[in-house]
């Protein structure tokens, strides 16, 4: 039977498996989302995976490989459980639409990571979307996104918004994509520490720099375009082997800056925090 | 009242060169962030194969 997922506005039908879906992609999941997925994924369960015939294009130096495949693109999950062959091996199509999963291990699911976020990644650059490290929070009914390495309090934000009517849509990865002039904000299945994520989705109006140098004071300062791109490409997952996508990504996210005001914010660990954010909000 | 060419020009500003750290590690999807449930155990990790928790 055929399954439907649908992550930032993109639907990825599944054929094939019989794996059983759960944990924060389940919430991804619906039926009769679309009858032609964007991207149509069918699974074959093998007991071997030959080595790639085609030159190798991106190596992402830990779980997954990029090679040439005649007139498509091979992706190479590794994992140190299965040794050197990959322990799934998936064929795309030029076009990002089909894409054939060889699977060695009995029960896993195709779509899990990295597969899932490659996919989705690489059909978002030539559309004008991105996937961002960054907290998603959703305060009555505006998208508002704190961006941020590990380490610089996407997690922290996050639990200061979990207690109030806010919704999150993820402690750590967000997905945005203009959608006829006006930017949105999609949540993902991908969570960081604080395992909070939803498929909600709103207008994004604010960007928020993380800014860890000043824990005790809450304090935001615009940033100018240029800048602002610099920081959103430091936090996003950009296409490294593909240069056309790589240009599309920066367009993307200069167009992002120029739209979307982008400040940096320091902000103390505790709830005045909020309330500091939606004050400035409402100047 | 009309404003002259002049008075459209912005202030000049001296271009400089800001360094932003990149963490390539991160940015090419590496490793899997959920830590919470590292091995076949299940949780909230959905990976089966999750060994390999970073960054």
């Amino acid at each position: 039977m055929d399954r439907f997922f649908r992550i930032g506005g993109v639907t990825l039908g599944v054929r094939g498996s019989d794996a059983e879906v759960t944990g924060p992609l389940a919430k991804f999941m619906g039926d009769g989302l679309a009858a032609r997925p964007d991207i149509q994924i069918t699974a074959n369960h093998v007991h071997e995976i030959e080595p790639p015939s085609g030159r190798l294009l991106f190596d992402s130096a830990a779980v997954w490989k990029l090679y040439e495949d005649a007139d498509a693109h091979r992706i190479d999950c590794h994992s140190p459980l299965f040794g050197d062959m990959p322990y799934k091996s998936a064929r795309v199509s030029p076009d990002l639409r089909a894409v054939d999963v060889r699977v060695r291990v009995a029960g896993h699911d195709p779509l899990e990571f990295p597969l899932d976020e490659l996919l989705v990644n690489a059909y978002l650059a030539p559309r004008r979307g991105v996937e961002l490290h960054s907290c998603g929070i959703i305060d009555g009914g505006q998208g508002l996104l704190f961006i941020g390495n590990s380490g610089d309090g996407k997690t922290t934000t996050a639990r200061l918004w979990q207690n109030g009517p806010a919704e999150i849509v993820s402690d750590d990865r967000v997905i945005v994509r203009d959608e006829d002039g006006v930017w949105m904000m999609y949540g993902t299945p991908w969570h960081g520490e604080a395992e909070i994520c939803s498929a909600g989705r709103a207008p994004l109006r604010r960007i928020y720099v993380l800014d860890k140098s000043s824990r005790s004071r809450n304090g935001v300062t615009p940033l100018r375009p240029a800048e602002a791109a610099a920081r959103l490409f430091a936090c996003a997952f950009p296409p490294f082997h593909d240069a056309g996508d790589l240009g599309r990504i920066v367009d993307t996210l200069g167009d992002l800056a120029a739209s979307v005001p982008v400040g940096r914010l320091s902000f103390a660990n505790d709830p005045t925090a909020v309330a500091f954010v939606r004050q400035e909000l409402a100047a | 009242m009309e404003q002259t060419r002049e008075d459209k020009k912005k202030p000049y500003i001296k271009p400089e060169v800001t360094r932003f750290p990149l963490r390539p590690e991160e940015a090419v999807l590496g490793f899997c962030k959920s830590t919470s449930a590292a091995g076949p155990s299940g949780g909230t990790c959905r990976s089966t194969l999750c060994q390999t928790a970073g960054s």
